[in-house]
């Protein structure tokens, strides 16, 4: 019995293994692309950041693999040894100790130094891309419960924080040009939203009061999922939005479509072609 | 007394009589407002089993929503009644607001502080009761109000009205009544009982550290105290310093709800097209001050159960604990450390990105205290002589799952990875693996293991062993596949994730898990039968069923008023098991009363 | 109780009482509760372009504020001569400066009070505060309602005029009118005929302020926002072209022609205030009564503290010793935070 519950140790590890492993191929991993099948992420910054998680996972199940096994060990030691045969008495080894405390800090101080960039890029000014300081912001995205509202500036025109009477709206679709960085403001009306589009691997919460600078940038032409991360209300999982990424002259088009749209009656014509 | 010189024989006896002079106790004095530390801990520890079935049947609601959208819910639906058993999405939202709250505010921090704080401190410091024992029924009797409150949250708005903000009730939401059907009165009534329990936790954490502090029995120098002792002194630490500031907060979420300041509130913002707000306040304050209580809070709810469970541990496995003062240095650390990363959950609310990373540096350094507690556990089991009873596996499991749980926590540390995982179901898998898989294992366990000193009788093994195997495998099935639900883009707190369809998919998984917990749940019936049971047919046992060293065993089981027959006086450290003198004396355990053979040593002890 | 102090020697712990490590620990926590409101003030302070520091804006009075911390520190210090003078038990000594302590509190909390009625009779209240000439406008016209309504009540509650909606003030406005022309009114109530004119006068001026306000037209340069000047004003312009706006120093202008007017100037004077936009007043009113709120509420269980000793009246004796010393290591602590409070929000 002793050795079963040794086993049963041994045994479980094994299984969430065998979890992960098949994981992929039952598309209980990254999400797909609709269309391809691919898992991959759709933006430069998403594939470094699964690189990280790669490289994370790695060292992870190591230290996962390495520590279950020696909890199993130890057990079935204990499970072997007879009643009557005394229990080491040691109180510890400083050797020990020394090592189990250096090389973690080690693994973690580069696991923690080795992706600064990666976060500067997504997050510090100074660091996005030259064309998105160039271009400036090509958009706004406004949360409120429960939707997503896009504000254009008039086509030639740049975006000004305070809204223009020329600019143009759209609800629940943002078009982006393809291939190129894509800054774009984030706001919310209300209540504290969180801008996530799992194929870009994106995440930012709109937060009341501030407008915060997101950046993108997609090279593949397709729909895109956004949804909103950050608990915002009955309504939350129901913010549902799609990025749509076509070369920069269809959304030039779109945008005009949706100005004439917009100067004439008011009947807005859905344009996807 | 318990702390009289050991010189004067005589002193025992007419102690032991004052002793027994206070037993004859009026019912309402022994058992209901009883100052007795042994009897609040035993309240505190049925009280939050209670609330432990509350939280998981709420809980298995949400697992059913998950499982199955918008289907009428069997037995829970009519309880809750929700529209004919039917969950709605703003009901649902406040069904994981209330089983967070309960869970954590009315089960995990007051189980283990409270209970298992209560319960040992005196007992194994040698010390006759708390410092201030009225003070520690108050700690007790502040609980109730503050379930009140919680319960009046349920139905405050109306029932599919409860507060919804989740258990962290960011602003705006929990700032404007009007920005959710639950952010009005019940967002109220949830922050009153908020800090209902804060003002509970603050008395007892005051009380545990003057009692640690001043009231050890003779020898009983700092580093010879039980590491439960230590984890509940740093746990104390944590409580007092780190409390107040939500408490703080609490009133101040209070004030902008009720008198009209704008701490969270900034100018202009319409919800509901109710009035536009005045004032120039920050949403991002409110998350700063919580975070600053909650991230040490996650570890108040842990390093009590890390304590127990060394020194289960190490009485399991007959053999002393490896690296007893690194053990105590890494939960300083853990102790210290956890009051500097609070901003790793806020790495994607848009705070200053220099911060992002310092506080992804420290949240890294934070796993090293960690790392060397684990690998300390394996060394302590590595060449014992394992006794594989209930306990034994509970405290496995222990560590098994806090592996898990801790290896998650590195993924979300790394600020970049965590701008994906931010809130999706990878995050609800970490905190389930370290909440529900560390600490409560390591609750069982020791509920297991002190249950004796509490009623004199033993809890019955196989159904622990039971218990332990469903609990474990239901556990896994529920929380692992989590951790694919979050890598697969998953958001936490929906209600209907299927409306997405690169979600869709997922539907059968969440099927599966949800049967596992259910599994779960029902698992916990053993506990609660083999708990009441033994309680009154358990068979009985002497002063020290496991042979521990530890000197509430040297006490009767249960022990009387004031503790000690013999007043305890401490003569090494805890963990002593299978060491030459214990062999000496033909046992491979040596109480800390136990006196050396030889003087000298005593004098250079004391 | 048998484990408040045991023999020392083998006492493993540190030599100080239970009950006075307790405090110590307590303070602790205190501590930390103020250091959260501090750094949330600072935060916010740093978070916001324009402070209200500006004592014509936020009617904060240094002096008293000064005057405050020397009671509180002058009070402290009568608490350390009790507790010296209850070492010595010297009981009716000990009692006198504990009295003294008292009144100093008692002092404390007048001249906070004081500061209180200052800020209420500004309206410098949490949501009260107009942050932008905008909204002081607004303000205005609210509160020039408010005040007509007050006038009309006098008429409408006890039927000297029969309307069907009191609360319509343009109906009652047309029924006072009736008083200026109709003469067995007038007999019937001579004493309300004055005031009755001078009401549908002032109703005329709320109207009229309200009417710009709402088209968002010049006072002076526009005569009446409704009715045949406004028709000419806006004749007169070339197309394309928009009135002249509403300013803010107009409406200042008005209401202090209104306040300083004989007949229904009182009543301007106490229902409105003088406009006055203050960015980021709210928060600021915030932050200064819940800082200042919160220390009072320690000021008042600390006197609770004090009252009890004081309630043995002449046979106050040693039992009392540790809590005179325990009570007044609590009273320091209120003295510390107010320390840090005062230049915080007076000074800087
Ligand atoms: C008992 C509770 C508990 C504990 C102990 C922990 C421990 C840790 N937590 Fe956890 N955490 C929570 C409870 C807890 N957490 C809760 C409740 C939330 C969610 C709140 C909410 O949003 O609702 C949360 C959320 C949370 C987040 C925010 C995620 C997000 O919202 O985006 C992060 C990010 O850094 C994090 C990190 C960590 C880390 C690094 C540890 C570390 O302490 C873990 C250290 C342990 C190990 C690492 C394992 C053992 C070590 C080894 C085997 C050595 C070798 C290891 C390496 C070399 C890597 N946690
Ligand atoms: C200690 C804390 C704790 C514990 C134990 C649990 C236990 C469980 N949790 Fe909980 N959970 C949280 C803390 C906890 N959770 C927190 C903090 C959140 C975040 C909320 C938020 O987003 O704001 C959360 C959120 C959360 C979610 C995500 C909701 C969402 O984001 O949409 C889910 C979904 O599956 C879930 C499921 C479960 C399940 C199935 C259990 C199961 O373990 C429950 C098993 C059932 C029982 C344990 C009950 C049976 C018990 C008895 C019969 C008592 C018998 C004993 C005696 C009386 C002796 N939890
Ligand atoms: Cu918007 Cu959640
Ligand atoms: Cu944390």
């Amino acid at each position: 019995m002793k050795k079963f519950w040794a086993l049963f140790f041994i045994f479980w590890p094994i299984v969430a293994l065998w979890a992960c492993w098949v994981a992929p191929e039952r598309h209980w991993w990254f999400p797909v692309f609709p269309g391809t099948g691919t898992t991959d992420a759709m933006s430069p910054l998403g594939e470094r950041i699964d690189g990280l998680f790669h490289l994370i996972l790695g060292i992870v199940t190591v230290t996962f693999v390495g520590t279950q096994i020696a909890l199993g060990y130890v057990l079935w030691k204990g499970a072997v040894k007879s009643d009557d045969t005394a229990a080491e008495f040691s109180h510890g080894s400083h050797s020990l100790e020394l090592i189990w405390t250096v090389v973690p800090a080690f693994v973690l101080v580069f696991i923690a130094l080795y992706q600064m960039d990666v976060w500067a890029e997504f997050r510090v000014q100074s660091f996005y891309p030259d064309q998105t300081v160039q271009d400036g912001p090509q958009l706004e995205l406004t949360a409120r419960q429960f939707e997503w509202r896009v504000r254009y500036p008039a086509p030639g025109k740049e975006l000004k924080n305070q809204p223009q009477p020329d600019d143009l709206y759209a609800v629940n679709e943002l078009h982006v040009a393809t291939g190129r960085p894509v800054k774009f403001n984030l706001r919310t009306d209300d209540v504290q939203h969180a801008f996530f589009a799992p194929q870009l691997r994106l995440k930012q919460d709109a937060v009341a009061g501030l407008i915060i600078p997101v950046w993108f940038q997609i090279p593949k032409a397709g729909n895109y999922d956004l949804v909103c991360a950050e608990l915002c209300g009955w309504g939350h999982y129901k913010m549902r939005a799609t990025i749509i990424a076509e070369p920069a002259e269809k959304v030039q088009q779109y945008i005009e479509n949706l100005q004439t749209a917009q100067n004439f009656d008011g009947v807005i014509t859905t344009d996807e072609e | 007394m318990a702390t009289v010189s050991p010189a004067i024989e005589s002193h025992s006896d007419d102690h032991s009589h004052d002793a027994h002079g206070h037993h004859e106790l009026p019912f309402h004095k022994k058992y209901l407002f009883s100052t007795d530390h042994k009897m609040i801990g035993i309240q505190f520890l049925i009280t939050t089993l209670a609330m432990l079935m509350v939280g998981g049947a709420l809980a298995l609601a949400v697992r059913w929503q998950l499982a199955f959208p918008w289907e009428n819910m069997p037995i829970l639906g009519k309880i809750f009644a929700a529209q004919g058993g039917m969950i709605s999405p703003e009901f649902y939202t406040m069904l994981f607001t209330m089983h967070a709250s309960v869970m954590i505010f009315l089960v995990i921090i007051p189980i283990l502080a409270g209970a298992f704080g209560n319960f040992l401190i005196p007992l194994q410091i040698g010390a006759d009761d708390m410092a201030f024992p009225v003070l520690n029924m108050l700690s007790y009797w502040f609980m109730w109000p503050a379930m009140f409150c919680f319960g009046a949250s349920f139905i405050a708005g109306g029932v599919t009205a409860g507060p919804a903000g989740g258990w962290t009730s960011y602003p705006l939401l929990s700032a404007l009544q009007a920005a959710a059907p639950g952010s009005g009165p019940a967002q109220t009534w949830w922050l009153f009982g908020l800090t209902l329990v804060g003002v509970s936790s603050m008395m007892g954490s005051v009380n545990y550290m003057t009692t640690i502090i001043n009231m050890r029995a003779p020898g009983m120098t700092l580093f010879r105290m039980p590491l439960t002792i230590w984890s509940m002194f740093i746990t104390a630490i944590l409580q007092a310093f780190a409390l107040p500031v939500l408490t703080a907060a609490g009133f101040m979420l209070v004030a902008d709800r009720m008198f009209g300041t704008c701490f969270f509130i900034p100018a202009g913002v319409i919800v509901n097209n109710a009035e536009p707000t005045v004032g120039g306040g920050q949403p991002l304050l409110w998350q700063h001050l919580f975070w600053f209580y909650s991230h040490p809070a996650v570890y108040i709810m842990l390093l009590p159960a890390m304590g127990m469970v060394s020194d289960m541990l190490s009485c399991m496995c007959r053999k002393p604990i490896f690296g007893y003062k690194p053990m105590v240095y890494s939960m300083a650390a853990i102790a210290g450390l956890g009051f500097i990363v609070w901003g790793h959950h806020m790495f994607t609310s848009g705070m200053n990105p220099a911060l992002g990373m310092t506080f992804m540096t420290s949240t890294m350094m934070i796993a090293l205290p960690s790392a060397i507690k684990t690998f300390n556990w394996i060394g302590t089991i590595w060449g014992g002589n394992v006794r594989f009873n209930s306990i034994m596996l509970n405290c496995s499991g222990f560590v098994a799952m806090f592996i898990v749980g801790g290896l998650s926590g590195i993924f979300m540390a790394a600020v970049p990875v965590d701008i994906y995982f931010h809130d999706t179901y990878f995050i609800v898998a970490h905190f389930h693996y370290v909440l529900f898989g560390a600490t409560l294992f390591g609750v069982f366990a020791a509920i297991t293991f002190w249950f004796p000193k509490m009623f004199g009788r033993m809890m019955n093994d196989t159904v622990g062993k039971w218990h332990f195997v469903l609990t474990f495998i239901g556990f896994n099935g529920t929380f692992f596949p989590m951790h694919l639900l979050g890598i697969a883009g998953m958001p936490r707190r929906y209600a209907d994730p299927y409306l997405h369809p690169y979600l869709e998919h997922l539907l059968p998984m969440n099927q599966f898990m949800t049967c596992s917990a259910i599994l779960m749940g029902v698992a916990q019936f053993l506990l609660l039968g083999n708990f009441l049971y033994s309680m009154f047919c358990g068979e009985k046992c002497g002063r020290n069923p496991w042979g521990a060293n530890g000197l509430e065993w040297t006490a009767p089981s249960p022990p009387g008023h004031g503790n000690f027959d013999i007043p305890p006086v401490c003569y090494r450290g805890p963990y002593e098991y299978s060491s030459p003198e214990a062999t000496a004396i033909g046992q491979d355990f040596i109480s800390q009363t136990e006196p050396h053979p030889n003087m000298e040593k005593l004098a250079a002890a004391t | 109780m048998s484990h408040s102090t045991p023999p020392s020697g083998l006492k493993m712990g540190i030599p100080i009482p239970n009950s006075k490590l307790g405090l110590w620990l307590f303070l602790g926590t205190e501590i930390m509760f103020f250091t959260a409101f501090i750094g949330s003030y600072i935060v916010l302070r740093i978070g916001s372009p324009q402070w209200p520091t500006d004592t014509a804006d936020t009617h904060i009075s240094i002096i008293a504020g000064g005057v405050n911390t020397f009671v509180l520190i002058l009070s402290s210090y009568f608490v350390v001569l009790a507790h010296e003078a209850m070492a010595k038990k010297n009981f009716p000594q000990a009692r006198r400066f504990l009295i003294w302590t008292m009144s100093l509190a008692f002092v404390f909390l007048g001249i906070k009070s004081y500061e209180y009625y200052g800020k209420i009779s500004h309206d410098i209240l949490p949501s009260h505060i107009a942050e932008t000439p905008g909204q002081a406008i607004n303000k205005v016209d609210r509160e020039l309602e408010a005040v007509v309504r007050e006038r009309f009540k006098v008429y409408t509650d006890d039927q000297l005029i029969d309307v069907a909606e009191a609360a319509d003030l343009s109906n009652v406005n047309a029924q006072l009118d009736i008083f200026s022309t109709s003469p067995e009114k007038q007999q019937q109530y001579p004493a309300l005929t004055e005031t009755a004119k001078a009401d549908v006068r002032l109703y005329a001026e709320w109207q009229n302020l309200h009417q710009h306000i709402v088209a968002d037209v010049s006072l002076l340069k526009v005569p009446a926002a409704a009715g045949p000047g406004y028709a000419q004003a806006r004749a007169a312009l070339a197309d394309g072209a928009s009135l002249p706006p509403l300013e803010y120093g107009e409406v200042v202008a008005k209401v202090n022609e209104l306040k300083s007017d004989e007949q229904f100037g009182a009543a301007v004077r106490s229902g409105v205030f003088d406009p006055h936009p203050v960015l980021y007043g709210n928060l600021f009113a915030s932050i200064y009564f819940l800082m200042t709120g919160f220390h009072a509420i320690h000021v008042i269980v600390g006197m609770i503290l004090f009252v009890v000793p004081l309630m043995q009246g002449s046979n106050l004796d040693g039992r009392y010793t540790d809590w005179v010393e325990n009570s007044g290591l609590y009273w320091h602590f209120v003295d510390l935070v107010w320390i840090f409070l005062f230049p915080l929000l007076y000074i800087a």
